[in-house]
C-alpha cells in the first residue's frame, strides 16, 4: 500500500515540492491527483518511477485554461500536494 | 565536411588494397587515423543493422544497440507504436539517456539535469522550465532525441545516419530477398521470427574488420580452425555419425558458391536451386519432438514451392555479409561494432520460428549457445585468430606487410539470377575482395553521389 507523504514532508504529510520526497514521488499511482504550485490541479496518467518526474492531464489550470486536458510533464519542484 | 584522409605517408588508401593481385596492407586494420575516417565515411553513412523488431514488441519497450562505436536505443513509441531509433545522448550535456540494455518505459530521463524524452523522441520534460527559460524561450520541439533514419525489412531492423543514403533496397541490392528469406519461419512465412532476449554482447581485441571483412564467406578457415569441434561432434544437431558437426545435407539439385558484389560490398555463401521444390528433411535433433514440428514445417514450404523453383538462398545456403559490419544466416546474425581500431563489439542474435512450441525454441537455444558467443565451442575457436591477427599484424615491421586474399581471384563469372554480383567458387576469397572494393570507394567518396547508382557496367574483376 503506497503510503503518501510517508517519507516526505513529515509536517505536512501532503506536502511534495522538498527533495527528500523522492521515494513518495517515485511510488505516486496513476490516477492520483496532486495540485501543482501554479495552482493548476492535474491526474498522474504516468510514473516513469525515477522520483522526479511524473506524467500528467491537468484537469485545472487557472493561469491557462487552455491547458485543461492537455499531457504534459511536471518536474517534482513544482508539485505542492497531493489532492 | 570530413577531411578525406587519401594517403598514409608516402602511400595512399587505393594502393592499399591492391584487388588485381588479391593483397590488403596490414596498415588498413590497425592505423588510427584510417579507423577514424572509416567512422566518418562508413559508418555514418551507411545503412547499419540494429536489431529485430520482436526485441520491442510492446509499446515502451526498448533496447540499446550501436550504430559503429556510438550507442543508440531502438524504441517502439507509445503513442503511435512506431519503431524508433536515437542516438543514446542527452541533447543538453550528452549524459546517456539509457543506461539500460533492455526494458520498458515511459520516457528516457538524463540523470544529469533531468531533461526528459518521450519514446518518441520528442523532448517533455525540462526541470526549471518556466524560471529558467521563462516558459517559452527554450523550443522544445527543436531539442528532440537525435534520430536516425529507419527500415523496418521484415522483421530486421535497419538504421542510418545519413538523409541523403540511397533506399534500403538499393543499398543492399539483389541481396534484399536474401535478407527476406532470413526473416521467414521455416515453413517460409514472412516476418516469421523472433529473436532470444536477451542477446550476447562481448567485446574482442580486435579491428572490427578482421571477423567483419574475413568471416564471410571462408570455407577453409573452417577445414582448419573449426577442425577439433568438427572431430568432437558437439553438435551442432548432435553426432550425426560420421564425426562431424555438420548437419546431413539431403541431395538436391542445387549449387553453392561464394559471391561478391564489388559495386556494393555484399557478399558470401548463395545457393541456386536447380528444379521446383526444397531439399527432402533429414532427422538431425537430439531433442524429442523438434524434427516433428521442423518436418511439418518443412512440408508447408515445399506445398508453396512444389511448382516453383526457390530463389537462391531460398533454404539457406551459408552465411553472407551485408555490407559493412554484418553476417546473416537464417538462425544467426552476428554484427561486428568498432569500438577503437583495436577493439570489437560483437553481438549475437539467434532467430527462431516465433510460432514454434516451446521445446523446440530451448532446443534451438541449447544449441547456438553451445556453438556461438564467448563461451561457444565454435566462435571459441574463431577468437583465437581474430584476437591474435591484431597484435601480430601491428608491429612496426608487420604493419609493412600485406595480407594475402588471393584465393580463386580472377576466375568469377556472373549469372542474371544474382545481378551485380561475382560468382567463384565454393572456395574463394571473392567476398572478401568485394568488402574491400566497396571499402575504398566509401574512404574515398566525398559524398552519396560518388557511390550511387553503382558503376553498370562490366565488371572487371570476372575473368
Amino acid at each position: 500500500m503506497v503510503q503518501y507523504g510517508s517519507t516526505g514532508n513529515t509536517n505536512n504529510p501532503g506536502q511534495l515540492e522538498a527533495t527528500d520526497s523522492a521515494y513518495t514521488f517515485r511510488d505516486l499511482p496513476e490516477g492520483a491527483k496532486i495540485r501543482l504550485t501554479n495552482g493548476a490541479v492535474a491526474e498522474i496518467t504516468g510514473n516513469p518511477k525515477d522520483g522526479a518526474w511524473l506524467l500528467i492531464k491537468y484537469l485545472e489550470n487557472p493561469e491557462d485554461p487552455s491547458q485543461v486536458g492537455v499531457d504534459d510533464m511536471v518536474f517534482f519542484v513544482d508539485v505542492e500536494s497531493l489532492v | 565536411m570530413v577531411n578525406i584522409l587519401r594517403s598514409i605517408g608516402d602511400r595512399s588508401l587505393r594502393s592499399m588494397v591492391d584487388l588485381d593481385k588479391g593483397t590488403i596492407d596490414r596498415e588498413i586494420y590497425v592505423n588510427e587515423e584510417i579507423y577514424k575516417q572509416e567512422m566518418e565515411q562508413i559508418f555514418a553513412r551507411c545503412w547499419l543493422f540494429v536489431g529485430h523488431e520482436s526485441m520491442v514488441p510492446e509499446p515502451g519497450d526498448f533496447i540499446v544497440s550501436r550504430m559503429g562505436a556510438e550507442e543508440v536505443i531502438i524504441s517502439r513509441d507509445r503513442k503511435n507504436k512506431q519503431i524508433h531509433v536515437f542516438l543514446n545522448t542527452c541533447m543538453h550535456r550528452g549524459e546517456k539517456v539509457c543506461r539500460y540494455d533492455e526494458g520498458n518505459t515511459l520516457v528516457f530521463t538524463c540523470p544529469f539535469h533531468g531533461w526528459s524524452y518521450d519514446t518518441d523522441g520528442r523532448l517533455v520534460g525540462v526541470a526549471y522550465y518556466k524560471e529558467s527559460y521563462n516558459g517559452e524561450q527554450l523550443d522544445k520541439s527543436k531539442w528532440g532525441l537525435h534520430e536516425a533514419t529507419v527500415c523496418n525489412y521484415y522483421g530486421s531492423i535497419w538504421a542510418t545516419w545519413d538523409k541523403k543514403a540511397p533506399s534500403f533496397e538499393d543499398y543492399v541490392g539483389a541481396y534484399a530477398p536474401s535478407i527476406r528469406h532470413c526473416m521467414q519461419s521455416s515453413d517460409g512465412e514472412d516476418n516469421g521470427m523472433q529473436v532470444f532476449k536477451p542477446i550476447i554482447k562481448w567485446r574482442i581485441p580486435t579491428n572490427w574488420k578482421v571477423p567483419g571483412f574475413t568471416s564471410s564467406t571462408d570455407p577453409a578457415h573452417a577445414a582448419m580452425t573449426h577442425r577439433s569441434v568438427n572431430a568432437a561432434a558437439i553438435g551442432p544437431q548432435g553426432d550425426d555419425g560420421v564425426g562431424s558437426r555438420a548437419p546431413v545435407r539431403a541431395p538436391f539439385p542445387s549449387k553453392s558458391w561464394v559471391v561478391g558484389n564489388h559495386q556494393l560490398g555484399h557478399g558470401g555463401g548463395y545457393t541456386f536451386y536447380e528444379q521446383p521444390g526444397v531439399p527432402e528433411y533429414v532427422n538431425t535433433w537430439m531433442e524429442p519432438g523438434v524434427d516433428d514440428y521442423y518436418q511439418a514445417m518443412r512440408d508447408k514450404k515445399a506445398e508453396k514451392y512444389k511448382d516453383t523453383i526457390m530463389p537462391g538462398r531460398g533454404h539457406g545456403g551459408g552465411h553472407f555479409c551485408v555490407w559493412p559490419n554484418v553476417v546473416f544466416d537464417f538462425w544467426r546474425i552476428r554484427p561486428w561494432h568498432p569500438n577503437g581500431v583495436g577493439s570489437t563489439e560483437s553481438f549475437r542474435l539467434f532467430p527462431v520460428d516465433k510460432n514454434a512450441p516451446q521445446e523446440v525454441k530451448d532446443a534451438q537455444r541449447h544449441y547456438v549457445m553451445r556453438y556461438n558467443g564467448p563461451v561457444g565451442m565454435t566462435e571459441s575457436d574463431d577468437m583465437e585468430n581474430w584476437n591474435y591477427v591484431y597484435p601480430a599484424s601491428q608491429g612496426t615491421i608487420a604493419r609493412t606487410l600485406p595480407y594475402n586474399f588471393e584465393s580463386a581471384i580472377h576466375r568469377g563469372w556472373t549469372d542474371q539470377r544474382l545481378p551485380g554480383f561475382t560468382i567463384s567458387q565454393n572456395k574463394s576469397e571473392e567476398a572478401q575482395r568485394a568488402r574491400f572494393s566497396r571499402w575504398v570507394d566509401f574512404m574515398e567518396a566525398g559524398s552519396w553521389d560518388d557511390l550511387y547508382p553503382v558503376y553498370k557496367g562490366e565488371n572487371l574483376h570476372n575473368k
